[in-house]
């Protein structure tokens, strides 16, 4: 029963997160957006064109959704029931005289020809006249400019009178439909159209008297067929299938289909003015926090932590846009294409590596400066720029190449949420930088080690030695110039002001699926959280292990009949357990890891190990203090009075009571500890709470990531809760199975 | 110890509540002295009395002579133990008791 | 068996043993009987020193158990202990009780253990509950399981620390049916008690614990009906004391009738019996003895009330010249102090500094 409830507030949790938050449509349908676009949308087809036979089998797992008529499609279109419809250029022009307005998709779903139809060799002469006509219709250019006429966003306003047309050759009989604009069409009760004037020219010319009969489309293709009528007329686009059963004339348009889709939201173009008294967003203490400041003084500015919450709170609206260096942008933009910018006139930055201000952060400095030099001019930057800047996403994982044993060894620190200058690519390391500095270390002949880490950590580390090179996309600035070497600059890139202009809705579940599909499938990031898992499992067990036994070994001091040492003991205790508390656990950890421990080679993980045991040890001994004392005293004198020592009646009597009521606070603590390391990404250890982190700044997703850690840590935490539970079972002696209880001795 | 007093034209009547011993029989003396005078009737309420002790005796004594000069006393409401007193010291003869 | 020499044991706020010395044989059954603080449970808490002694010696059987060298855990397997709030052990079955010591510390097979374990439970009568835990049983059934879970250890010496003081009247029964059981087993055992009437029934030799020490020593027979010292009598017959020292004529009389007031509140002195006394005490003293006194006189004023025989008993006593209150010419006050006694008496002696005494015996 508890676990049902369990899961299902699990299920309301995630559900609510997401009801919550609006996820992307990374395909936005816009003007640009190709066929492949469509695959899962909403399409509406008007049954029997071609599009609906042969959109079908071109995106299988779009849904289609039938109407009888363009119009019908288009109001569909218009009210949200469908998200695009496929419509044949010409027509689509001619709803905008009826105020349907709509935008189209630059490529076309299928180009077409419209030609006449007549019945299968009903009437080859009249088809031979008739491709006469056209031929010369075409050449003297009264065809192009019919089409200019008729396919265009007015409607023309002149009568043709066809009916006073007549003949002595006899009378030819045009089916035509009604509700083909602008082909063929029915206007104040005439008809009226490109195709009404051209067969009107025709049988003028070609001595005819003309009857046009308005049918239905079913009529109109039957009535063809048979020779009711001698020709059809109505923009009949020519297909293999339809010339199975009619004869089509010479084409006499060319045209095609292309999505119909809503008109986009406001077209303004912004400018930099708008943002007079805009809201900004700025990482903390970055440069363009001064710069934003700088240049809209007016303008609210709010902080965030990294690049991927920028980027999400100016889809979200939270923020209306902030500063980045355009390659930053572009790349990001790849798959956002909602993401625009607008420039701002003379603001740039200089990007370079980072080096120690010692001997050998110098030495690195002019090597690099000589080497981007150098790949400058041989073009081999372009070729690398090429590549992780261009339009495209580069595809594969950057493969590190070999190094000799012998090269020297550079450490490097990279912040992974830089691209494209740094980051991850199929969880390898990859980026402009990345790049380049392999190929930097093969001709020094350095062996790069990289690590993982937040560029701040990056810069303190280079001052500790720990570090040789900061690598992150870094700005060079004055100030930062004073604390590290900075190699010159190899790119100089325009900053913008980020801004966002798609659109919101999509299919929730949609968005759902696609959102997972990023976290963990992609590039298999799911990797990347396992790791994660794996480091947070392993720190919180050992630390709960240590703890347990350290908590423990302090108790039984404080408890010896030794004088000295039990109040030596308890004075240690009572003084590192009071900093412990008063002091916030991150706090600690950094300590421990940037003072202490800071020009050792120690990984943050071991650190972290060393802090939560400590942390943990404390409570164990002091909870355990309590519920000793807790057990009635009397029990203690009864076995002491029977002849046991001190020692035998605390392990046998004491003990076992004790921590029967010691295990339910220990599993509290427990999974207290498990949350609680989820600040060790502060000192470079790439846990879970850091590789969802990681994630989302790869992904510019927000919520998916976040709500997945948090899920997993949710897991992990009861699984550990049981495991202790069941543990905890064991230690509780009224639980004892009655079998169990003196096992081996006959009753 | 408490005293009320409750006067009816020349009958007075006084009740006593508590003990009347060494300690407390010199406040019903004062009392006495102070409302005799022109007192034909003396009524002495001893329902509430607890304990009476040979100062109180005297007291009442005292009481007795000075009402056999002006009209009478009586004395009423007393308890087992009170009449034992009376009895065994003789002064169930000197006082009218009801 | 048992010797105790010259033992000693302070508190910080008290000393409830000033100077032990007694000897205990086998085979004794003796109780010891006492008023509240008197060190009873401290005496026996230092035999097997859970409340280790500030000074004296202890001799178990020819070993000095006092002294530093000694291995204590060794002599407590041979003393057991049951204590007034059973301390079983909670976390373990009662059978599992009884078998501890023995398998842990005698180190009997475990089968030989819950034999014997179930042996003794069924002595006591709780075979059925072995399986149970503590906290399933009654106080009666507790302190039974305690006394089995002693005899377990096979020792030459029981000390019951209060054993029926914690229990409804309504088991106070079984557990005693048992310790008479061991006293005719010829179980050696020292019980503290508040039960006169147990204490009679089953021991051979009762120690009144008063003043720091053993007070008085003797069978029950010489303890409960003939007791020979001041403290022991008054112990045994409940006797409750009121004492006033009186030093001048204008001494307060409300505050001394106040307190006897109190003191017949607390100690249940019947009515009729504190009429009587305040009437002794006004009569012949407050009216004829004190002021017949010279300037400087002490006088003092002590009541007995005796809660078994329900009696009272007052003693005047005061300095000066021969002076027999009865002989006074205060008619009143002696007809009253008789009327309230059953007998006066007068005597002098010119030694004391209280040369006169009238001791009055309240009806």
């Amino acid at each position: 029963m508890k676990k049902t409830v369990a899961l299902l507030l699990a299920a309301i949790m995630l559900v609510m997160a997401f009801a919550g938050c609006k996820t992307e449509n990374e395909t936005l349908l816009s003007e640009d957006s190709a066929l492949s676009d469509f695959s899962n949308a909403k399409i509406g087809v008007v049954t029997g064109t071609v599009p609906a036979i042969i959109l079908p089998d071109m995106l299988p797992d779009a849904e289609y959704i039938q109407y009888t008529s363009f119009t019908d499609a288009a109001i569909a279109l218009e009210s949200g029931k469908v998200d695009a419809f496929p419509v044949e250029e010409a027509v689509c022009w001619a709803m905008g005289w009826e105020g349907l307005y709509f935008d189209t998709t630059k490529e076309k779903i299928v180009p077409v020809e419209a030609g006449i139809v007549f019945g299968k060799g009903l009437n080859p002469k009249l088809q031979e006249e008739f491709n006469a006509f056209l031929k010369d219709y075409s050449e003297s250019g009264k065809l192009a400019a019919l089409h200019e006429k008729w396919i265009s966003p007015t409607e023309p306003e002149d009568i043709i009178e066809y009916e006073s047309i007549t003949g002595s050759k006899g009378t030819i009989k045009v089916a035509i439909s009604g509700v083909q604009k602008p082909f063929t069409y029915i206007k104040n009760g005439r008809f009226a159209g490109h195709d009404i004037d051209m067969i009107s020219d025709f049988a003028r010319e070609y001595d005819y008297t003309l009857e046009f009969h308005e049918v239905g489309f079913a009529a109109f293709i039957s009535g063809v067929t048979t020779g009711n009528y001698d020709m059809g007329a109505s923009g009949l686009v020519i297909t293999e299938e339809r010339k199975e059963s009619l004869d089509f004339s010479d084409p006499y348009y060319s045209g095609g289909f292309v999505f119909a889709i809503p008109k986009s939201g406001n077209e303004a173009e912004r400018t930099l003015e708008d943002f007079e008294n805009a809201t900004l967003g700025v990482i903390v203490g970055s440069i363009y926090d001064g710069y934003s400041r700088e240049f809209f003084p007016n303008a609210a500015i709010d902080s965030y932590q990294t690049f991927a919450d920028l980027f999400q709170c100016v889809k979200q609206g939270k923020i209306d846009g902030f500063l980045l260096d355009i390659p930053n942008l572009n790349a990001v933009k790849r798959t956002d294409p909602g993401l625009s910018h607008i420039e701002i006139p003379g603001c740039y930055v200089d990007i370079g590596y980072a080096f120690g201000k010692d001997d050998k952060g110098e030495k690195l400095q002019s090597q690099m400066n000589e080497f981007i030099a150098e790949l400058k001019e041989n073009g081999t930057y372009d070729v690398l720029f090429e590549k992780w800047c261009g339009e495209k996403e580069p595809v594969g994982a950057l493969k590190a190449p070999e190094y000799p044993e012998t090269n020297e060894k550079l450490k490097i620190c990279l912040d992974v949420s830089r691209k494209p200058y740094v980051y991850l690519l199929e969880n390898e390391f990859a980026g402009l930088e990345v790049e380049i500095m392999y190929l930097f270390c093969e001709k020094y002949g350095y062996a790069p080690e990289f690590e993982s880490a937040q560029w701040t950590s990056g810069v303190a580390g280079l001052k500790e030695g720990k570090y040789d090179v900061v690598s992150c996309g870094i700005y060079i600035t004055e100030e930062r110039k004073e604390s590290v070497n900075f190699c010159d600059p190899y790119i100089s890139p325009d900053v913008v002001m980020v801004i966002y202009e798609g659109t919101e809705e999509s299919d929730f579940f949609a968005g759902l699926a696609e959102s997972f599909e990023k976290t963990f499938i992609r590039e298999d990031r799911w990797k990347l959280i396992a790791q994660g898992v794996i480091t947070t499992v392993v720190i919180s067990f050992f630390s709960v292990l240590f703890g347990t036994a350290f908590g423990f070994g302090l108790y039984m001091l404080i408890r010896s009949r030794n004088k000295a040492v039990s109040n030596i003991t308890k004075v240690i205790f009572k003084i590192y357990s009071k900093i412990l508390a008063g002091t916030p656990i991150l706090v600690i950890l950094m300590i421990l890891f940037y003072v202490i421990f800071g020009k050792t080679d120690i990984s943050g993980a071991v650190v972290s190990v060393i802090a939560f045991t400590l942390l943990f040890g404390s409570f164990v001994c002091g909870h355990l203090a309590i519920t000793v004392d807790s057990i009635d005293k009397g029990q203690i004198e009864a076995a002491l009075a029977l002849g046991y020592s001190r020692n035998q009646a605390f392990f046998r009597i004491v003990l076992p009571q004790a921590l029967k009521i010691f295990m339910p606070t220990f599993i509290g603590e427990t999974v207290g500890l498990i949350k609680g390391t989820s600040v060790v990404g502060y000192i470079t250890v790439n846990d879970l709470t850091k590789m969802g982190d990681i994630i989302r700044s790869n992904t510019y997703e927000a919520f998916f990531p976040l709500i997945a850690t948090a899920v997993i840590y949710f897991i992990i935490t009861w699984i550990a809760a049981d495991l202790l539970g069941i543990i905890a079972k064991k230690f509780d002696p009224k639980k004892r199975k009655p079998e169990n209880i003196l096992k081996g001795v006959a009753k | 110890m408490n005293i009320e007093k409750t006067q009816n034209a020349a009958e007075l009547e006084i009740k006593v509540r508590g003990r009347l011993d060494t300690a407390t029989a010199p406040q019903l003396e004062a009392e006495l002295k102070e409302s005799l005078s022109g007192i034909e009737k003396l009524i002495l309420d001893f329902a509430e009395l607890d304990y009476l002790s040979s100062a109180g005796l005297r007291v009442l004594l005292s009481a007795q002579k000075t009402m056999n000069k002006q009209g009478e006393m009586v004395v009423r409401g007393i308890n087992e133990t009170i009449a034992e007193i009376f009895e065994v010291t003789g002064f169930c003869d000197i006082l009218t008791i009801e | 068996m048992i010797k105790i020499e010259h033992l000693r044991k302070e508190y910080p706020n008290a000393t409830p043993l000033k100077d032990v010395c007694v000897e205990i044989n086998k085979d004794d059954v003796i109780t010891i009987i006492g008023p509240s603080g008197t060190g009873k449970s401290t005496l026996i808490r230092c035999l097997n020193q859970l409340d280790p002694p500030t000074s004296g010696k202890v001799w178990v059987d020819g070993e000095c158990i006092t002294d530093k060298n000694c291995d204590i855990s060794k002599i407590r397997r041979k003393m057991g202990m049951v204590f007034q709030s059973f301390n079983l052990f909670n976390h373990m079955t009662i059978i599992e009780n009884i078998m501890a010591a023995p398998v842990d510390l005698l180190k009997k097979s475990s089968q030989q253990a819950y034999d014997d374990g179930m042996e003794l439970l069924r002595t006591v009568g709780l075979a059925e509950k072995a399986f149970n835990y503590p906290d399933e049983l009654s106080g009666g059934q507790k302190q039974r399981v305690a006394i089995a879970r002693t005899l377990a250890m096979e020792p030459e010496i029981v000390l019951f620390d209060e054993p029926t003081s914690a229990l409804d009247p309504e088991m106070v029964g079984e557990v005693e049916a048992v310790i008479r059981d061991l006293a005719k087993k010829g179980l050696t055992m020292m019980i503290v008690t508040h039960d006169m009437r147990f204490a009679r029934e089953v021991s051979n030799r009762v120690f009144y614990m008063d003043e720091g020490g053993v007070y008085e020593d003797g069978t029950p027979q010489q303890i409960f009906d003939d007791p020979q010292k001041e403290n022991t009598k008054r112990f045994i017959k409940r006797i409750k004391i009121f004492e006033k020292l009186i030093t001048s004529r204008d001494f307060d009389f409300i505050k001394f009738n106040n307190d006897l007031d109190e003191f017949a509140r607390k100690n249940l002195v019947p009515k009729k019996s504190l009429y009587r006394l305040r009437t002794v005490f006004e009569e012949l003293c407050t009216q004829i003895i004190i002021p017949e006194l010279e300037k400087d006189f002490v006088l003092s004023f002590q009541a007995e009330y005796s809660q078994k025989e329900e009696t009272v008993t007052a003693a005047i006593r005061y300095s000066g010249k021969e002076f027999n209150p009865m002989d006074s010419g205060n008619f009143l006050s002696v007809s009253l102090a008789e009327n309230a006694s059953e007998s006066i008496c007068h005597s002098y002696s010119g030694e004391d500094e209280f040369t006169n005494t009238v001791t009055v015996k309240v009806k």
